[in-house]
């Protein structure tokens, strides 16, 4: 695609700091709640480099929304226990003051939420949410930051930007509302841009819109993005890494392709194959993974989706995995039997001896596909 | 006439629900909503109809206006023959109690006071079905059907349960009364992925167990394939396109059908995404919709015609049927053939070829055929050019032949005498070009093959 655009002002890039823009360790948000201590996200470790993008997956709960906006700094509520550390370009986030926040949000990392509707201001025009933050932060005129906004609506797609620089957000579509917050992160030039499932509430035709546009500018402005979603068919085509994440923890990271070519994990692998594709004739029989999350107040003590594994064994329960490497450099799973491996090939054959109905079923759907995994 | 037409009904003693013109306007400050103008739909005993567009296009209203929840503005729904706008409300809501329906969100559409046995039950009640016993053996029975057990759950409210097995409780709810058929509005698209399956495969073995017919309304298309035996995609407020589901996913005629097929993320990181052919801009009001095609807007293939004038379903293939005037089947085939089965299409460019159903699996097996190349498919693929070749030639002859007889123009939407005249002169001379290229590419092939 293009080179990186490095003409406007609020484009200067901060450096000086060697290694990865943002790098994650052991990181944990833990809630308060009456019925107990909530471990949303429970130990996360990832870096991530200018220019690349990391897609977050995961079923609803698994704690995608908590790790992104804990990240960031974002849940200042009482009940909130952050620990571990992540660190943006070299500055610890955990413990930074307000102030030290700030700062940081806007011009350095940036949001885009799930739905446009609850992140635009409802009784301000779209112009004017714009501008707030290139006056605040750029100390840009009035002037100065209306033909700024104007030129940001241009390049999210808007088309007639001078007449929707005066709208208020009940008056645009979906789509358009999801194109005005994303130029709204995009305007002090951040470096960093959290995309909270963008394109969840939008229809297919439109989400494919955003997530080209996501791209479009990421790319222009050599930002590192980290794309939260719970499609895989989202992350497949659009990142350079992936992390699956379960039960607050991730439970799989590799890079894309390598990801789908060796999955590793059974909580993958049992992802991929519940999703219906367009590849398959109709009727086919989708392999449904039983039960459901575990209960984040009490965790299973072992492996977290060992209540739901295929390949479950008596070692899985007692004894939490480690996020170790496979193999291939750069591929981490968390997983004692894990799938493709002889050990896992076993511990699956043994389950569907044992008449284990999950073992069973997934059994039966390798061997109706030659070219299934495992 | 509004309507799309309804070249896409099948006979009506065939079918155990048919909506004709079905139209549902709804009035509001901002002027009339034209939620769904003048579709067309049957579903047969046994089958599941998948209902699939963007938001907004119409799908609920046509599903809520099955039930008469509300009443649409025009047209019928006829169920097991009986048009229900035309029967009074004692009947009506007999009649419903086999006509259920199951809502997207599976939470809120349970009454939280109430224990999941007395939910299940409650139908049962209010239509003073069987003893007592009787209705608790039966919701033991569904209950155990939908993978819950009735001893724990039954005595359990809603709210103790997760979105997938509250949307099991729907279920078990809507098959008490054996109903015959059920409208699913977006059973699944409130639910995680791996919930998601379940429920799907759970549909499929009620429909088996329960011999149900449904109707399965949804915005996601791969779901809508999996389940479904008939397709309709729907946009704003019209159907565009009708067909079995693997026929339709994998050749679209409707310009419509292929950009949301291509919008599609696959989970697949050696398929890169690509924005060409990607739809621009937003679904149009429907309280102003555009004139002629409804898709015209943002259709990539649109011409001065698709203002002027609404297109008409016809078929395109065996079973499948498109609303539109320059249908893209015939795109991905090898060669072109004349249109004879439709003088309402005029082809203007490449992109806009259109075959007849036999021609079309004549092309499909062709190109399959051309794809492996050991020497005994060349042979047959040659047959089959020359097969082709002569069925051009066929069509040919009777579109030329037919010259306003009466029988000719009886199968089609609008009998026009200048439009039949234009189907012919457009089918002479691609016609028998094509017959002379298919005949002459099939003898070539079988020398080839020999030499
Ligand atoms: N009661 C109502 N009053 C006014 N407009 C309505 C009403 N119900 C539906 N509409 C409008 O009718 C159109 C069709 O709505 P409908 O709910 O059938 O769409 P849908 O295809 O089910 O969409 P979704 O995928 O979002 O559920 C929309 O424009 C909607 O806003
Ligand atoms: N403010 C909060 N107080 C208590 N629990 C919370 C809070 N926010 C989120 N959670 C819990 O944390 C878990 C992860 O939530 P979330 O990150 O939103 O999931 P995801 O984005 O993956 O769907 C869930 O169990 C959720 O209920
Ligand atoms: S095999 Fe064991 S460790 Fe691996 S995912 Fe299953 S339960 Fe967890
Ligand atoms: S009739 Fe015209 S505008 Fe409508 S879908 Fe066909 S080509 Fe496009
Ligand atoms: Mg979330
Ligand atoms: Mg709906």
């Amino acid at each position: 695609m293009t080179k990186p655009q490095a003409t406007s002002r609020v484009l200067t890039a901060t450096s000086g700091h060697e290694g990865p823009l943002l790098q994650v360790d052991d990181f944990r948000t833990h809630f308060e709640t009456p019925t107990g201590i909530v471990k949303a996200v429970d130990g996360v470790s990832f870096t991530l480099k200018r220019g690349d993008t990391l897609g977050i997956v995961g079923e609803s709960g698994s704690g995608k929304t908590v790790l992104a906006r804990s990240v960031m700094g974002l849940l200042t509520g009482k009940n909130v226990i952050r620990s571990g550390s992540a660190r943006y370009n070299g500055t610890e986030l955990v413990g930074a003051s307000e102030s030290q926040l700030r700062d940081l949000w806007g011009t350095e990392m940036a949001m885009v939420f799930q739905d446009p509707m609850t992140s635009l201001n409802p009784v301000l025009k779209v112009g004017r949410q714009i501008t707030e933050g290139l006056r605040y932060h750029l100390k840009l005129s009035k002037a100065e930051a209306r033909a700024q906004a104007r030129q940001l609506l241009d390049s999210v797609g808007i088309p007639d930007p001078n007449r929707r620089i005066s709208q208020y957000p009940h008056e645009l579509s979906g789509g358009m509302r999801q194109r005005v917050t994303i130029a709204i992160a995009l305007a002090c030039g951040p470096t960093l841009l959290f995309a909270d499932e963008p394109t969840t509430a939008l229809d297919v035709t439109v989400q494919a819109q955003i997530l080209d546009l996501l791209q479009r500018q990421q790319i222009e402005r050599f930002m590192a993005m980290v794309l939260v979603t719970h499609d895989l068919g989202v992350v497949a085509g659009r990142t350079d890494h992936i992390a699956v994440m379960y039960a607050g923890q991730i439970v799989e990271y590799a890079p894309t392709r390598e990801l789908f070519a060796n999955v590793l994990m059974p909580y993958t692998d049992a992802l991929l194959h519940s999703i219906p594709k367009l590849s398959q004739p109709s009727h086919t029989r989708l392999q449904s993974i039983g039960g459901r999350p575990p209960d984040l107040i009490n965790p299973p003590s072992g492996c977290r989706f060992a209540p739901r594994c295929p390949y479950v064994q008596p070692k899985c329960t007692s004894e939490m995995p480690p996020l170790q490497e496979a193999e291939t450099p750069g591929h981490f799973y968390r997983c004692w039997f894990p799938v493709g491996t002889d050990a896992g090939r076993e511990a699956l054959a043994q389950n569907a001896a044992l008449g284990i109905p999950a073992a069973v079923s997934l059994t039966q759907t390798l061997a109706d596909k030659p070219g299934g995994t495992a | 006439m509004a309507g799309t037409g309804t070249a896409h009904l099948r006979d009506p003693d065939d079918v155990l629900m048919r909506i004709e013109d079905l139209t549902v306007e709804f009035h509001t400050s901002a002027g009339i909503v034209h939620a769904v103008s003048g579709i067309s739909l049957d579903v047969r005993q046994g089958e599941t109809l998948g209902l699939v567009g963007e938001s907004g296009c119409g799908k609920s209203t046509t599903g809520r206006a099955i039930m008469q929840l509300p009443a649409p503005t025009s047209g019928r729904v006829l169920f097991e023959g009986i048009d229900l706008a035309a029967i009074d409300g004692k009947h009506l809501r007999e009649v419903r109690t086999r006509l259920q329906f199951i809502f997207q969100d599976p939470i809120s559409s349970l009454n939280p006071r109430r224990k999941v046995k007395d939910i299940v039950a409650e139908p049962l009640r209010i239509w003073k079905r069987g003893t007592e016993q009787e209705r608790q053996a039966r919701v033991t029975e569904v209950l155990d059907a939908v993978g819950l057990d009735p001893a724990v759950a039954g005595d359990k409210r809603p709210h103790e349960f997760s979105g997938g097995q509250c949307q099991r409780i729907s279920i078990a709810r809507s098959l008490v009364l054996e109903p015959k058929l059920v409208i699913c509005d977006e059973p699944v698209s409130a639910l995680d992925v791996s919930v998601q399956a379940q429920i799907l495969n759970l549909l499929e073995d009620m429909k088996a167990r329960y011999k149900i017919t449904l109707i399965f309304i949804a915005h996601d298309l791969a779901v809508v394939k999996n389940i479904s035996d008939r397709v309709a995609v729907m946009y704003l407020g019209k159907i565009c396109e009708v067909g079995s589901p693997d026929d339709l996913y994998a050749t679209p005629a409707h310009p419509y059908t292929a950009a949301l097929l291509r919008s599609i993320p696959v989970p697949d990181p050696t398929v890169v995404p690509s924005s060409s052919g990607l739809l621009l801009g937003d679904l149009p009001s429907p309280i102003d919709p555009p004139n002629g095609c409804r898709f015209r807007t943002r259709c990539p293939a649109a011409q001065e015609r698709c203002a002027l004038e609404e297109p008409q379903i016809r078929a395109v293939a065996e079973d499948h049927f498109v609303a539109c005037h320059f249908p893209l089947v015939g795109t991905t085939a090898p060669i072109s053939l004349p249109m004879p089965a439709g003088p309402v299409s005029v082809p203007t460019s490449p992109s806009s070829r259109t075959v007849t159903g036999d021609e079309m699996g004549e092309q499909r097996r062709m190109t399959g055929d051309e794809s492996g190349n050991n020497a005994g498919s060349t042979a047959s693929g040659s047959v089959l050019l020359i097969g082709a070749g002569v069925t051009a030639f066929i069509v040919c002859s009777i579109v030329q032949a037919a010259g306003g007889s009466s029988m000719f123009t009886m199968s089609f939407e609008s009998p026009d005498n200048f439009l039949l005249e234009l189907a012919m002169q457009v089918t002479f001379w691609p016609g028998w070009l094509a017959t002379v290229g298919l005949i002459g590419a099939g003898v070539l092939g079988l020398v080839d093959r020999d030499s």
